[in-house]
């Protein structure tokens, strides 16, 4: 490190005036020795490992025309040359690919045809700090049609991998086949932090093939172990700082679908900011209930608050921004809230037609309460 | 201590000067001089109508793309970039519509380690995330994503890979979730904002594309006029999923295609549990919720890759790639003839249209080369990832 260091501290007065590219190195350091560079050096932007300076002794009779056809990146071993940009001062020579060059890989510069150098990128020691910081529902008794779960990291993590990191065990610790939703797009929040999984619907909807063939992924009255690998990297490629397990139960079917109307409401009293709570008698989706649920004055105002879900999702406390005051209020759910089984307020995930009663239709879902 | 320095790069833009600068007054160089002029100006009005069509709204920059979920070609070698991470859509001016009549066939086995190495790296890395050959130019371009997240798009000429750059380059965008409040939702209510994106096709002046909400078992899909401006129309999607025999409302689309069936264009999409279900394009209109008609039922455990329409020596047909089951090849006018919807609880594994199977298992992105041919990425039985062309009824 101190080596790179040293380096890169003569680089920065020197390629600033590379051909234009500049190169601005901000130290948070002191490492401040101005040795000459003359040999091939990695530049790095903050961990990652972003370009090779290549100095024009190594570079006989070199002209600025048509680099890339004159100097080769190639990862060891491998015949095709690595993309990026090319960039030529009086002191050398800037690769930059583009992507960031791999740690732990060794990487050929050919020059002219012949084997300049062997760069080898260092191992990456990650800081082992990111964590799995919850797993929703966070109730260990579900149903048995169970149909997303949610997991929430501390940093964002690397996408389209999923199926490799993650799995469901039975109680004898075999891993259940097949139950997970293969869409060819993760649902990620836009952090990159939150992932959806889906259980695969085809084989929780009665008479769907999957289901016949298969059966529902879960059964009543099982044990289940959702396990999250250890070997998921995040977005730096530093892996989670351990493995996680979830053990849950299943019972019988959630075939209902969740009503306002059921809920238990302990009212705060007016001129207090003391907390509105909501019980649900079951848990519901975590991440809807975040956004599907509103409280609003007569006047059609809104009353501004936060929403803190608790109890393993069968409830929540609503904390007002401003005292209460006594008069009407409304309870007011966007009927896209779901319970576990992914029952809305309008209908059930797995309507029979022919037996259930129809859809409902309303937007949402009032319910009138009094502040004294 | 590992973090010592940081260092930021600026790339600062090139000062272009390749231009004339002395004028001379003889009589020959006032000639090429009026000749120069004569081709800059047949030159710019050429620009101009290229801006007007396909172009138009175009900005030079570097586009805030996070992520390449899928491609699509557009109008006159226009590439349409669907962001699944950012919300968006971008059109990006590749410079690369040079109409190319004699399409050559690409076969790179272990396709994903030539990639992989162009950006010197290993497969373990990378993810190939979509497939789109240029239909102008025929060159297969790549969309990739490597594990720090960082969204790439590679261009393959002459056997070897290229970079498309996504900096400093004419493009054009849309963000998807900005829709007004009262359109964001369909007639019943429902969510209508897009949380990833896992379908685009561009058709008659339109790009369209299948969104998955990342809260509800549902799909909305939008018809965006293209050249981009403020308007976006979400529809939602019901099909009647036979193989169960009831309603199955919001399953996400996989994959899609559209065209003309009877005179009359319609969006083909394949669902996870691959029916094929049919909407007339005109039916989908803003926050309304539509129901298709499912025309086969194709087997379940599935998870349909591409489909697209090949017309083969005056045969149209129709093309599925599947990741876990055999390829399937359906014909047009068996589509066309199939005039009733499978409304009925479906027993088999199989209904409706009458379709080929293929021995080609496990393709993860096809796309159309010409009027015969298909390119595709395969995972073969030895474990290789390989690139493929073949002739559609080969399939």
């Amino acid at each position: 490190m101190e080596k790179i260091c040293k380096q890169v501290i003569s680089l920065k007065t020197r390629l600033y005036t590379l051909c234009n590219l500049v190169f601005f190195v901000t130290l948070f350091s002191n490492c401040g020795d101005h040795s000459e560079l003359n040999d091939i050096t990695v530049l790095k932007e903050g961990e990652k490992s972003v370009a090779i300076f290549i100095p024009t002794e190594l570079l006989p009779g070199l002209t600025n025309e048509r680099l890339e056809e004159k100097i080769f990146i190639r990862l060891a071993g491998q015949p095709d040359n690595v993309l990026g940009e090319y960039q030529m001062s009086s002191d050398g020579v800037v690769f930059r690919p583009l992507i960031e060059l791999t740690p732990a890989k060794d990487y050929q510069i050919i020059y002219q045809g012949r084997l300049l150098s062997l760069l080898s990128i260092p191992e990456r020691l990650a800081d082992g700090k990111t964590s799995l910081n919850g797993i929703y529902p966070v109730t260990d008794t579900v149903p048995e049609n169970l149909l997303k779960i949610y997991l929430s990291f501390s940093r964002p993590m690397r996408q389209g991998v999923s199926e490799n990191y993650l799995s469901i065990l039975d109680s004898k610790g075999d891993t259940l086949k097949d139950i997970f939703l293969n869409l060819n797009t993760e649902l990620w929040d836009e952090e990159g932090k939150q992932l959806t999984i889906w259980l695969d619907p085809g084989r929780i909807k009665r008479g769907l093939q999957p289901n016949e063939r298969d059966g529902n992924p879960l059964h009543t009255g099982s044990m289940y172990t959702l396990v999250v690998s250890p070997e998921w990297t995040d977005l730096s490629g530093g892996k989670l700082e351990k493995g996680y397990s979830k053990k849950f139960v299943t019972i019988e079917k959630d075939i209902q679908s969740p009503d306002p109307v059921n809920w238990n409401m302990k009212l705060p009293k007016a001129g207090t900011r003391e907390d509105l709570s909501i019980s649900f008698r079951e848990s519901l989706d975590h991440s809807l209930l975040l956004n599907t649920i509103t409280i609003i004055r007569r006047d059609g105002e809104s009353v501004k608050g936060k929403i803190t879900v608790k109890d393993k999702e069968t409830s929540l406390s609503f904390s007002p921004e401003q005292q209460w005051t006594a008069g009407i209020y409304y309870l007011k759910v966007d009927s896209r809230l779901e319970d576990l089984a992914g029952n809305n307020l309008n209908r059930l995930f797995d309507r029979d037609l022919l037996k259930d009663k129809p859809a409902g239709k309303d937007e949402f879902h009032t319910r009138q309460f009094i502040i004294n | 201590m590992i973090q010592v320095y940081k260092l930021i790069i600026f790339d600062l833009k090139r000062v272009a000067s390749p231009y004339i600068h002395h004028i001379s007054n003889t009589n020959m160089k006032k000639n090429y001089f009026v000749l120069a002029a004569a081709v800059t100006a047949i030159g710019l009005t050429a620009a101009m109508t290229r801006s007007d069509s396909a172009l138009s709204g175009f900005t030079t920059g570097t586009p805030a793309i996070k992520s390449v979920s899928s491609l699509t070609f557009g109008p006159e070698g226009v590439l349409f970039i669907g962001d699944s991470q950012g919300a968006s859509v971008f059109a990006i001016d590749t410079k690369d519509s040079k109409r190319n009549a004699k399409a050559e066939s690409s076969d790179i086995q272990n396709i994903d380690q030539k990639i992989a190495a162009s950006l010197g790296t290993t497969p373990d890395k990378i993810t190939i995330t979509d497939m789109a050959v240029n239909p102008l130019s025929k060159k297969i371009y790549f969309a990739v994503q490597n594990s720090d997240g960082t969204p790439l798009v590679l261009r393959l000429e002459n056997g070897q890979l290229q970079s498309v750059s996504l900096k400093d380059v004419s493009y054009s965008s849309l963000a998807l979730n900005n829709v007004p409040a009262e359109d964001a939702k369909d007639q019943r209510g429902r969510s209508m904002r897009v949380a990833a994106i896992s379908d685009i096709a561009y058709a008659d002046g339109k790009l369209m594309l299948s969104g998955i909400s990342n809260q509800e078992f549902a799909s909305t899909f939008r018809s965006i006029p293209y050249p981009f401006n403020t308007q976006q129309e979400s529809s939602s999607l019901e099909i009647y999923h036979a193989a169960h025999g009831r309603y199955e409302t919001n399953a996400p689309i996989r994959t899609f295609t559209t065209s003309t069936i009877n005179g009359k264009n319609y969006l083909i999409a394949s669902y996870t549990c691959t029916p094929l279900v049919v909407f007339a394009l005109d039916d989908l209109k803003p926050g309304t919720h539509v129901k298709g008609r499912t025309v086969a039922e194709m087997g379940n455990g599935n998870t349909p890759a591409d489909i697209l329409t090949l017309n083969s020596d005056g045969e149209k047909y129709l093309l599925m790639a599947n990741s876990a089951r055999p390829a399937a090849k359906l014909k047009h006018k068996d589509i066309e003839s199939f005039q009733g919807s499978l409304t009925e609880k479906v027993t088999s594994t199989y209904a409706g249209v009458p379709f080929e199977v293929s021995a080609r298992k496990n393709v993860t992105q096809m796309d159309k080369l010409d009027d015969s041919r298909v390119v595709l990425i395969q995972k073969s039985a030895a474990g290789t990832t390989d690139l493929l062309t073949i002739n559609g009824k080969d399939l």
